[in-house]
């Protein structure tokens, strides 16, 4: 008997073995097929986007029509932002697609900038229009590249699924491939453009925003501050963490404290000595404060620490925490670039964060000249669908990190709460937001 | 070689080849089993949940520690056991319920609370890289993480979602894994709302490594803000 059964039972474990081998290699076949096929579509997606860019800026170079202006412009940021969004999803490394990346960016966000401008009835300047030709240019010789890549990829020279298998460790460091090749001379040669300053969120004009001001200041003399902020009789170790740069340079401290288990994380700016941010960690508890009495805490906290003025704007709610806004306020003007948040919790009143870039970055003595509009003025600029709630003035930042003097209208239309800013100056409609009103978001009135 | 000998190959053979294929089975379908159960080694609040509800019935009398260790194991079997339930030490979604515990497979519990400062399916993504990203890190390490895939929205050289950039091929580990795709516990999501709220510690660092691990030459060439935990951020 066991003469014939052993060879049977091998046979059929060998048959059992190449039956699944081969499924696995069909299932493994069809996900690499399918993967390359996205890939490859994000890729033609991107040559035919960047296509049309370069088509619609050279009519926008010999257009002289506004509405032809706007038309043009509203294409270009969108095909720019479908281009980038297909680039982003290609396996290549970051850094061999940076630029390209950047370029896409901002000339959407440029586009942008220019079609509002146009919209509020300005023309394009020259200076802006020899920027356009430089970016026009890029698109043009990005545009040929992609072409000639595109022939390489048609032709079988290279293809996606290989760059994808390395693409998990390129991420930061460009491969030997074609395609990848391609992209860091792209890179390398082709882009090139001009420093474009002007009020959008990729603005050069955001890359140099100042330092705090202030005289430099010791580590020790960094600790004490944050002693004294967290309160010198609740810290039970003070330890130094990290020395910060970036925006601007901090020290960072960890802190424990008596009477509670979780730690703290506080930076105190290097230069001026301030408060940065303050990070405390919480565990989740009963709430047995109300929103209003958390609010009142956060406010009180404030002013101990010299924060004059501060009026909360904003405050939400999640578990047994509340974060409020502040903004600074002077002479009934309320100033948002100005923000500082404090995280208060709801169960004992504890600070738990604290946070003032904004506030130390943006807050200085202003000066603003006496608005255009009068409020009544203003208010019949506001859609008379709104049901006004209120009204004061009001210095809202900008995109681009510049601020403008403006009236701000509460008010309600159809159950939904929107805020409304008309350019004191100028009496354009600066912005319109709509307040999400969720259980856990209240709106300061 | 005499039969016996042969014999003996073959069923030795044949094990291979059922422990391969019940492996290849296991390692399939594990990754979707563990984003809903917790089990020797998983920590958070849920676990904290689950000791206290078995101490409540007198099946646990360890310390409420918030890991899922020895103890937790034999509490939860015994447990098991007399609930007429599959012994195997895993609370999955038959132990949770009968727990009366909700292990939330994609929407927690915990974050139907969360609401304000940005979308909720932002803040729950958002968290989840954080999880996959900054276990183990200290609570101001899992803000700067989740700080950065922000900056990274906010800066031209990078996608401008956070989906996108959460996304984008490569960039996080925890994504190229599949990591991202566990159930976030309750400080991570803190720490995605902390950061959706304008908290970030890194100062609008976009890139982040560990200095122990990272073997990249060029990411040593971005000026570095600070260190935070086992993690440099840099611009």
């Amino acid at each position: 008997m066991t003469r014939w059964a052993l060879p049977v039972v091998l046979a059929l474990a060998l048959v059992m073995t190449g039956i699944w081998g081969y499924n696995q290699y069909t299932l493994n076949r069809q996900y690499g097929i399918h993967m390359d096929n996205i890939y490859q579509k994000s890729f033609y997606d991107l040559v035919a986007s960047v296509g049309s860019t370069e088509i619609k800026l050279s009519k926008l170079m010999v257009s002289s029509d506004r509405g032809q202006h706007i038309r043009l412009l509203t294409d270009i940021s969108r095909q720019a932002d479908y281009a980038q969004t297909n680039l982003s999803q290609l396996p290549i490394s970051h850094t061999a697609i940076q630029k390209a990346q950047k370029y896409l960016n901002q000339l959407s966000d440029y586009a942008k900038y220019l079609n509002n401008k146009v919209s509020d009835g300005k023309t394009i300047t020259t200076e802006e229009m020899d920027n356009l030709r430089e970016l026009y240019r890029n698109a043009v010789r990005l545009n040929a590249d992609l072409v000639r890549l595109d022939k390489e990829v048609q032709s079988g020279k290279a293809g996606w699924r290989e760059i994808a298998k390395k693409g998990k460790s390129t991420f930061y460091e460009a491969s030997n491939d074609l395609v990848t090749k391609q992209f860091v001379e792209i890179d390398q040669r082709g882009i090139e453009y001009p420093t474009l300053i002007y009020d959008g969120p990729f603005s050069e004009a955001l890359k140099d925003r100042a330092d705090i001001k202030g005289t430099v200041i010791s580590r020790k003399k960094a600790e004490e501050i944050a002693r004294e902020f967290i309160g010198s009789n609740l810290v039970k170790e003070i330890r130094f963490s990290s020395e910060g740069s970036g925006e601007f340079s901090t020290w960072g401290f960890d802190v424990t404290l008596k009477n509670y288990d979780h730690p703290y994380y506080i930076q105190i700016s290097r230069k001026g000595g301030k408060v940065v941010n303050l990070i405390g960690q919480y565990k989740d508890g009963t709430p047995r404060l109300s929103v209003e009495q958390g609010k009142e805490k956060a406010a009180a906290f404030l002013n101990e620490k010299g924060y004059a003025n501060m009026v909360p704007t904003y405050q939400q709610k999640y578990g047994s925490v509340s974060v409020i806004n502040f903004a600074y306020s002077e002479n009934g003007i309320i100033f948002y670039p100005d923000l500082i948040k404090v995280k208060v919790s709801l169960e004992d009143g504890r600070i738990l964060g604290f946070e003032a870039r904004n506030y130390l970055m943006a807050h200085k003595e202003r000066d603003l000249e006496e608005p255009k509009l009068s409020l009544e003025e203003a208010r019949k600029l506001v859609s008379s669908k709104l049901e006004l709630l209120s009204a004061r003035l009001a210095v809202i930042p900008t995109d681009g990190g510049n601020e403008r003097f403006c009236y701000e209208f509460k008010g309600k239309y159809m159950g939904n709460l929107y805020i409304v800013y008309i350019d004191a100056m100028t009496g354009q409609e600066a912005d319109i937001l709509q307040i999400i009103d969720t259980e856990n978001g209240f709106l300061a009135m | 070689m005499s039969d016996r000998n042969r014999l003996k190959i073959v069923s030795v053979l044949a094990a291979f080849l059922f422990i391969a294929a019940a492996l290849n089975a296991y390692y399939t379908d594990r990754s979707a089993a563990e984003a809903a159960a917790l089990g020797w080694g998983s920590s958070g609040d849920k676990v904290n949940e689950i000791q206290s509800k078995l101490k409540q019935w007198g099946y646990y009398d360890g310390p409420i520690t918030g890991y899922y260790g020895e103890l937790t194991y034999k509490a939860v079997r015994l447990f098991q056991q007399k609930n007429g339930l599959k012994v195997d030490g895993i609370v999955g979604p038959e132990t949770a319920a009968a727990l009366g515990i909700n292990l939330g497979g994609g929407a927690p519990a915990s974050s139907a609370s969360a609401g304000g400062g940005g979308n909720q399916n932002d803040i729950y993504l958002l968290a989840r890289v954080v999880h996959g990203e900054a276990r183990g890190e200290p609570y101001v390490g899992k803000v700067a993480i989740a700080a950065v895939v922000l900056n990274r929205v906010r800066h031209p050289d990078f996608p401008n979602t956070i989906a996108g950039v959460i996304y984008q091929p490569g960039a996080f580990t925890a994504v190229d894994d599949g990591q991202i795709n566990l159930t976030p516990d309750e400080e991570s999501l803190k720490a995605a709302r902390d950061a959706m709220n304008g908290w970030d510690p890194t100062y609008g660092a976009i890139y982040y490594w560990n200095p122990a691990t990272a073997t990249s030459k060029w990411i040593w060439s971005r000026p570095i803000h600070i260190r935070i935990g086992k993690h440099v951020f840099a611009k």
